[in-house]
C-alpha cells in the first residue's frame, strides 16, 4: 500500500531541485547581438509580449529587450531609448559607445549590469529594459518597471483604531519603502534572495544590525536559501522553512499586514520576511503572547491595553473551552449548572435526539462551513450565506428540535470569540472540535487533560531558540511590562527589549 | 535530550510542588493511623521536621557537585554501583508511579466518575503524561509554572471561602493520641514525598541547584500541609474521617457569592499535577533506563515505563483495602530513606574513600 | 510503522470510550431539589419523598405546567433500596447535586435518623452541605405543600437561610450534623418545619416555627423561636435580627446590628464553670411613646438594661431547659470542656457532667441610633 503510494507519488511529480551554480556553468552573453536575440526568443518561445527592438547607434548594432506591460512605457521612452537613440558619439567602437551609455544622460536611470544571460532574463522578468550592444559581452538593465499594482490601501484585517492608515502592498520594494519610512536608521538591512525555481520570487529579509541576533538573522537566511521550492503562492508557504520541524496547532512565525507593527517588531532584534506578491510580511521568533497584542494597545491608555488584553484571553480561552466545556458538563457535571437554569436546559435538551457531544460537533460543524462560504463567495452572496446560515443554524434547527437552544448560545459566542482573535482563528477551530470530544467523553476532566497537552506543547515550542510562552515561562520580570499588561510608553519606552536576551533563549541552531 | 536546555530551579521546584500537591489533594482518609484534628496537624509538622531532616544527606550531596547527577557520580566510582543504583531507583520511580496512578485512579472512578472503569482513565493519563514525558524536561518544567497559577488559585479559593464554616470546637485537645502515633503518621507523610529521591536524579537537568532551593521548596510544601490540615480540621472536624478524599469533601463546600458548586472545576484543575507527576516519573524511569542499557531508545523506554505503571495499577485500583495495606507496609517509607538518605550518604562515603586512596 | 501505530492508539481510544457510562447526560437524570424522609413505623420502612425538577414541558407557547415539581412517593428498607426503587419507576438516574433540602419527618429520629443520614453521606454524588431540617408531622406533608409556581425545597431553603439571618432558625448542613453526632455527646439541632394557614388566603405556608433539638440517646425537643434566638445568643450564631422589650409600659423595637459571645470555661471545685458573656449592639427602631420626640438619655439607659435582662433571661431559660433538665448538649459544654480540659472530660461520664455545669450569662446591650428622633 505504502509501495503504491510512493510509486504515485513519482509519477506525479519531480523533485525540486534549486538552481545550483557550482555544477551548471552559466551561459555568458554572445559578442554577436543576433545570437544573444536568438538564445532569448529560444527560452521565452512564442510568448508574445516579448520585445525585441533592434537598431542602430552612430552604427553600432543595438537591441532593446523587454516584457510588454512590465515595463512604463513612457518612462522608458523618455529616459532610456530616446537618449540612447538621440546620443552623438562618433566612435564606432561598440565597446566605447556601450560605456559612452552607460555614463551618459541614460545612465541616469536606476541601471544595472548583467554579464549572463540568465541574469538578463532575471532583470527582463522583472520588468527592466534590458539593452544589448553588438560586440560587447555585456548587457545594461534600466529599471523602468511599471506594472499594474496596488496602492497603498489600510489593512484589512489589521485594522485598528488610532494606527496607521497603510498597510503592505503585493510589492516587496513598496513594502520595503514602507519601512523604512518608519524606521531611519542605517542599521536597517533588507537582503534579498530569490525563493522558487519556477517563480523566482524575490524574498526580503529585513533586520536591524545592531539588534538582530547574527545567529537568527543567518539562521533564517540558510533555511529560505535551502528551501525546496518550485513556486512560491505565497508568504504563508515559507512558514513551515521557518517553524520547527514538528507537529502542532501553533505556529511559531508571526505575520502582520502592518508596515508599523513590522517596524516595531524589527527595532525590537526580530528578523522580519517580505515576499513580493504578498501584502503581508512575517516575522521572527514570534511569541505566543503577540497574537493577543495590538497596535491599539500601544497607543491607548495602558490599563485600557490591559484591558483589552486580557479580554483577548478570555476570548482565546471561550472560543476554544466553551462548547467543549458546555458538553461536558452537560454530560458529567451538572451540578455546576446553576438551579434557576437547570430546567431550562434539560427541557430544552429534552426535544433534541442527539447527545450532547454529537449534537455539539454538528452544529459547530456547520458553522465554520457557513464561515468558511461567507469568506470564499463574492460579496453579495456572501450576505444570501449569512441569512441562510442565520435562518437555517438559528431558527429552522431549534424550531424543528435538532439542535437546543442553550447549544446556539454556546455556537454564538464561540463564533464572537474566535473573531476578536484572528493570529489564532485555524488553531481554536481545530481544538473546539478536539475538546468537544474530549469533555463529551471524559468531562472536565479530559479538558484539563487536553490543557495540560496544549500547555506542555506551547511550552515546548522554540521560535528560533527563544521560547514560545515567554516571558511567561521561562519568568522574565522585565519582559513581563509589556505581556498581558502594557506598562506604558514611559516604562517600556526608555529602553528596547532585545528578543534574543530573553531568559531561556539558546539561539545556538537547537530547537 | 540536549543538555544545554537546563531548566531553572523555580521551574523544577514548581514541578516537585505540583506534584506533592496532587498527593496532597488525594490523601486518602485511613491510609495513616487515624489521630484526632489537632493531632493531625502536629503530625503535618513532624512530616516537615522529617522532610528537612531527610533532605540533609540530599543537600550535602549537591553541595559538592551540583552538575553531575548520582547515576553519572556512581558511575565514576564503579560501574557496577552505579547499575546497582540505577535498578534501585528505577523500582523507586515504578513504584510512586504506580501509586500515583492507583490513586489517581481511585480519585477519578469514585469521586468525579463513580461507576466508570478506572483503568481507562488510568490508561489516558498515561498517555499525556507520556507526551509531555517525550517532550522533555524543559517542557514539563515551564508548563508548571503556567499550571501553578490554576492550581494555588483553586487553593487559595478552596482554603479562603471557609471562613464561615471555620469552627475552632472541631479542634480537638492536643496530644490526645499518642505521641508515637502522631510521630509515625508524620513520618509516613513524609515519606510520600518521593519527590526529593528525584532531585539527584535530575541534577544535571537544572541549572545552579542549591540547597536553600531544596529548603524553601521543603518549606512551601509543609506550609501547605499545615495549612490544608488546619482547614480540614477547622471546618470538616470529624466530617473529614467519613470521606475518602477529604479535601474533595472541603473543595464541595468552597463557595464565595454566586460562584458555587464549583468542586468539579476546583477538582480536575488539581488533577493537573497528576499528568505532571506522572511525566516527572516517566522522565526518570526513561532516564534511568537509558543509563541502564546505555541506549537513547526514548520511545522504547517511556512505552515500557508505562506498561509497568499501567498493568502494576489494575490490580490495585479495584481493591482499595489492598492497596491502603501497601501504602501501611514499610515498602514505601524503605523506598524513601534508601533513596534519599542511604545511597546519597553511601556514595558520598565511597567518593572519599576512593578520595583518600588516591591521595 | 509510526503511522500504523499511532491509528492502533486512536482507534483503541475511540473503543475505550465504551468505558464511560451513557447515560450520564442531563437529560436522563432525575434532577432532584428535595427529598422528605418519613418512617412507616407498621411496615419498618423508609418512605421517601423525592421533590424532582419538572423538565417535560418545553414549547414556550403552551406555557409551563403549573407546579414545577414533581413529587415520588417510594418506599424501601434501606435509603438506597427506596432510591433505586424511584429508578425503576421513572427510568432516569438521580441527581443529587442540586438536592437542597433533607427534611426528616417526626418519625425519623435516634438511629434511624443516623442510618437515613448516612446514605447521604456515603453516596459520592450528594454534597455535604446540603440543608438538613426536620418536619412537625409528615416530611412528605411539608414537601409536597402547594406553594404557587415556586419549587417547595427551594422556598423552605431561603426561609431558613433569610430565618438564620435574623437569629429565627438553626442552620445546619449535611456535614455539620454528621460532625455533631460523631461527638461524645451527639447532640444537634434542626430548623422545625411546620405548615401554616395563616399567609396565603385559602392557602397553606411552610413556616419555620423553632429548632429541634435532636439527639441520639434522648427524644427530640422542640425550642421555640425565642429559645432559637437565645441559642444562637449562646453559639454565638447571631448577625442580625429583632428584638423588643418593654420599659415602663411602653414597647420599645430593635434592631440587632451585631451580636459577640465570649464562652469562658474554668474548673472551679472540680466543677465546670462556664461564663458567657455577650455584648450586643442594636439599633432602635420603635419607640411606642404617644409623643413624636420623647426618647430621652434616661430611656436609652433603661432600654439597654431591659434587652440585656431580657436576652440574658431567655438564654438561662434554655440553657435551664435543655441542658439542666433534658441533658442534651447542643451548646457542645462537653466538646469545650475536652477541649480544654481533657483528664477531666475523662474522669466523669456524660450525664453527670452535665447536670454538674455551672454558667453564668452576662449580656450588655449597646444602642447605637435611636431612629430620626433627637435625644432630649
Amino acid at each position: 500500500m505504502f509501495n503504491k503510494r510512493k510509486k504515485s507519488e513519482k509519477r506525479l511529480s519531480e523533485p525540486v531541485t534549486q538552481k545550483d551554480n557550482t555544477t551548471q556553468v552559466p551561459q555568458g552573453i554572445n559578442k554577436k547581438l543576433s545570437e544573444n536575440i536568438f538564445v532569448l526568443q529560444q527560452k521565452f518561445g512564442k510568448s508574445f509580449d516579448l520585445i525585441i527592438k533592434e537598431t542602430q547607434v552612430n552604427g553600432v548594432n543595438i537591441a532593446f529587450v523587454a516584457l510588454d506591460g512590465m515595463y512604463n512605457g513612457l518612462h522608458a521612452s523618455q529616459s532610456v531609448v530616446e537618449p540612447i537613440l538621440n546620443l552623438h558619439y562618433p566612435c564606432g567602437d561598440p565597446k566605447e559607445l556601450y560605456e559612452h551609455i552607460c555614463r551618459s544622460r541614460a545612465s541616469e536611470c536606476d541601471s544595472k549590469e548583467a554579464i549572463t544571460i540568465d541574469n538578463a532574463i532575471e532583470f527582463i522578468l522583472s520588468g527592466f529594459v534590458v539593452l544589448f550592444v553588438d560586440e560587447v559581452t555585456v548587457c545594461r538593465a534600466y529599471s523602468v518597471q511599471g506594472y499594474v499594482k496596488r496602492s497603498v490601501e489600510p489593512p484589512e484585517s489589521e485594522s485598528q483604531e488610532n494606527g496607521s492608515r497603510e498597510g503592505f502592498v503585493d510589492m516587496y520594494k513598496d513594502n520595503v519603502t514602507l519601512v523604512r519610512r518608519r524606521l531611519k536608521s542605517p542599521y536597517i538591512r533588507f537582503e534579498t534572495l530569490s525563493v522558487g525555481k519556477t517563480s523566482n520570487t524575490q524574498v526580503c529579509i529585513c533586520y536591524h544590525a545592531e539588534r538582530a541576533d547574527p545567529v537568527i538573522v543567518n539562521n533564517v537566511t540558510d533555511r529560505l536559501k535551502n528551501a525546496d521550492f518550485d513556486i512560491v503562492p505565497g508568504a504563508g508557504a515559507l512558514r513551515p522553512f521557518l517553524e520547527e520541524k514538528r507537529l502542532s496547532f501553533f505556529t511559531t512565525v508571526g505575520t502582520t499586514e502592518r508596515p508599523d507593527v513590522f517596524a516595531a517588531k524589527l527595532s525590537e532584534g526580530r528578523v522580519g520576511i517580505i515576499v513580493d506578491g504578498t501584502p503581508y510580511a512575517l516575522i521572527v521568533p514570534h511569541l505566543f503572547i503577540e497574537n493577543f497584542h495590538s497596535l491599539d494597545d500601544y497607543l491607548n491608555r495602558p490599563y485600557y491595553a490591559a484591558v483589552t488584553r486580557f479580554l483577548k484571553l478570555i476570548c482565546f480561552f471561550l472560543a476554544v473551552f466553551l462548547p467543549g466545556t458546555y458538553v461536558a458538563v452537560g454530560t458529567f457535571h451538572q451540578e455546576i449548572f446553576p438551579s434557576e437554569i437547570i430546567a431550562d436546559i434539560v427541557s430544552s435538551l429534552q426535544n433534541t435526539p442527539f447527545p450532547l457531544i454529537i449534537e455539539s460537533a454538528i452544529i459547530h460543524f456547520i458553522y465554520e462551513i457557513v464561515r468558511e462560504a461567507g469568506l470564499r463567495m463574492p460579496k453579495p452572496v456572501g450576505h444570501t450565506v449569512s441569512i441562510v446560515g442565520a435562518l437555517v443554524i438559528g431558527d429552522a434547527a431549534v424550531s424543528a428540535g435538532l439542535i437546543s437552544a442553550p447549544m446556539l448560545i454556546i455556537v454564538a459566542i464561540t463564533a464572537i470569540c474566535s473573531a476578536v482573535l484572528p493570529p489564532l482563528h485555524e488553531p481554536s477551530a481545530v481544538l473546539r472540535f478536539i475538546f468537544i470530544v474530549l469533555g463529551g467523553t471524559m468531562g472536565l476532566y479530559g479538558i484539563m487533560l487536553g490543557f495540560t497537552i496544549i500547555a506542555a506543547d506551547l511550552c515546548s515550542m522554540n521560535s528560533f531558540g527563544v521560547p514560545f510562552t515567554s516571558p511567561f515561562s521561562p519568568l522574565d520580570g522585565y519582559a513581563l511590562r509589556d505581556s498581558f499588561i502594557f506598562a506604558g510608553w514611559k516604562k517600556v519606552g526608555k529602553r528596547f527589549i532585545q528578543i534574543q536576551k530573553l531568559r531561556g533563549t539558546h539561539t545556538d541552531g537547537t530547537e | 535530550m540536549e543538555l544545554n536546555k537546563k531548566i531553572t530551579p523555580f521551574q523544577f521546584f514548581t514541578l516537585l510542588f505540583l506534584s506533592r500537591v496532587f498527593a496532597m489533594v488525594t490523601y486518602i482518609a485511613g491510609i495513616n493511623k487515624e489521630l484526632s484534628t489537632t493531632d493531625e496537624v502536629i503530625a503535618s509538622a513532624f512530616t516537615g521536621l522529617f522532610l528537612f531532616l531527610s533532605a540533609v544527606p540530599v543537600v550535602l550531596f549537591l553541595k559538592r557537585d551540583n552538575e553531575s547527577g548520582i547515576i553519572k557520580r556512581a558511575s565514576c566510582l564503579s560501574e557496577s554501583f552505579s547499575k546497582i543504583i540505577c535498578v534501585f531507583y528505577l523500582i523507586e520511580a515504578l513504584y510512586f508511579g504506580t501509586i500515583t496512578a492507583v490513586r489517581f485512579g481511585i480519585f477519578t472512578g469514585s469521586v468525579m466518575f463513580p461507576d466508570t472503569n478506572m483503568g481507562f482513565f488510568i490508561f489516558i493519563m498515561l498517555a499525556a503524561s507520556s507526551y509531555i514525558a517525550l517532550k522533555g524536561i524543559e517542557s514539563a518544567g515551564r508548563s508548571s509554572v503556567i499550571i501553578l497559577i490554576p492550581v494555588l488559585f483553586a487553593l487559595i479559593f478552596v482554603f479562603t471561602t471557609q471562613s464561615d464554616d471555620f469552627d475552632l470546637l472541631n479542634f480537638t485537645h492536643p496530644f490526645t493520641d499518642k505521641l508515637t502515633d502522631i510521630i509515625s503518621s508524620g513520618f509516613y507523610s513524609a515519606s510520600r514525598t518521593g519527590e526529593l529521591a528525584f532531585i539527584i536524579l535530575l541534577t544535571p537537568y537544572v541549572k545552579k541547584l542549591k540547597g536553600r532551593h531544596i529548603y524553601l521548596w521543603i518549606s512551601a510544601v509543609t506550609i501547605l500541609i499545615l495549612i490544608t490540615e488546619i482547614v480540614l480540621a477547622g471546618v470538616l472536624g470529624r466530617f473529614g474521617g467519613t470521606q475518602l478524599f477529604s479535601m474533595y469533601s472541603l473543595s464541595v463546600l468552597a463557595e464565595a457569592g454566586f460562584i458555587e458548586r464549583l468542586d468539579a472545576i476546583i477538582t480536575c484543575i488539581w488533577l493537573l499535577c497528576a499528568a505532571l507527576k506522572i511525566a516527572v516519573i516517566i522522565f526518570v524511569s526513561e532516564m534511568l533506563f537509558s543509563s541502564l542499557f546505555g541506549k537513547q531508545k526514548r520511545l522504547l523506554f517511556t512505552a515500557i515505563s508505562c506498561a509497568v505503571i499501567f498493568f502494576g495499577s489494575i490490580p490495585l485500583i479495584n481493591n482499595i483495602s489492598g492497596f491502603i495495606s501497601l501504602i501501611r507496609s514499610p515498602v514505601h517509607p524503605i523506598l524513601f530513606i534508601t533513596g534519599v538518605c542511604v545511597i546519597p550518604s553511601v556514595t558520598m562515603l565511597y567518593e572519599r574513600i576512593k578520595r583518600r586512596k588516591k591521595e | 510503522m509510526k503511522k500504523v501505530i499511532l491509528a492502533v492508539i486512536l482507534t483503541s481510544l475511540i473503543f475505550l470510550t465504551s468505558c464511560i457510562p451513557q447515560n450520564t447526560e442531563i437529560r436522563y437524570r432525575l434532577v432532584i431539589e428535595g427529598i422528605g424522609i418519613d418512617y412507616d413505623t407498621e411496615n419498618d420502612l423508609y418512605e421517601l419523598t423525592v421533590q424532582v425538577l419538572e423538565t417535560g414541558n418545553s414549547d414556550p407557547e403552551q406555557g409551563k405546567s403549573s407546579s414545577p415539581v414533581t413529587n415520588y412517593t417510594v418506599k424501601g428498607k434501606t435509603i438506597a433500596e427506596a432510591i433505586s426503587s424511584l429508578c425503576e419507576n421513572t427510568g432516569k438516574y438521580p441527581l443529587y447535586s442540586q438536592n437542597r433540602m433533607i427534611i426528616l419527618g417526626s418519625t425519623v429520629t435516634g438511629e434511624r435518623m443516623i442510618k437515613a443520614l448516612n446514605f447521604f453521606v456515603r453516596e459520592y454524588t450528594s454534597r455535604p452541605d446540603v440543608f438538613i431540617a426536620a418536619a412537625e408531622g409528615k416530611a412528605s406533608d411539608i414537601l409536597t405543600t402547594e406553594v404557587g409556581s415556586e419549587v417547595p425545597a427551594k422556598l423552605i431553603e431561603s426561609e431558613i437561610e433569610l430565618c438564620h439571618d435574623n437569629s429565627l432558625s438553626v442552620n445546619t448542613e449535611l456535614y455539620n450534623t454528621v460532625n455533631l453526632t460523631l461527638e461524645s455527646t451527639s447532640c444537634f439541632t434542626l430548623p422545625l418545619l411546620e405548615i401554616t394557614e395563616d399567609r396565603i388566603p385559602d392557602g397553606k405556608t411552610i413556616k419555620i416555627t423553632g429548632t429541634r433539638a435532636c439527639s441520639k440517646r434522648t427524644d427530640p425537643l422542640n425550642l421555640s423561636a425565642e429559645e432559637t434566638q437565645a441559642y444562637l445568643f449562646i453559639m454565638n450564631e447571631v448577625k442580625t435580627g429583632s428584638l423588643s422589650t418593654d420599659i415602663n409600659s411602653t414597647t420599645v423595637g430593635f434592631d440587632i446590628i451585631e451580636s459577640k459571645t465570649k464562652t469562658t470555661l474554668s474548673i472551679e471545685n472540680e466543677t465546670p464553670f462556664f461564663l458567657i458573656e455577650v455584648n450586643c449592639k442594636v439599633d432602635v427602631i420603635e419607640f411606642g411613646a404617644d409623643s413624636f420626640d420623647s426618647f430621652s438619655q434616661n430611656d436609652l439607659k433603661q432600654t439597654e438594661t431591659a434587652a440585656a435582662e431580657q436576652i440574658a433571661k431567655r438564654m438561662a431559660g434554655v440553657l435551664d431547659r435543655v441542658l439542666k433538665k433534658e441533658k442534651c448538649d447542643i451548646f457542645r459544654f462537653r466538646t469545650r470542656i475536652a477541649q480544654k480540659y481533657p483528664e477531666f472530660n475523662d474522669k466523669i461520664n456524660s450525664d453527670d457532667l452535665l447536670s454538674s455545669i455551672d454558667y453564668k450569662v452576662r449580656v450588655t446591650v449597646d444602642a447605637g441610633r435611636i431612629g430620626q428622633m433627637t435625644m432630649r
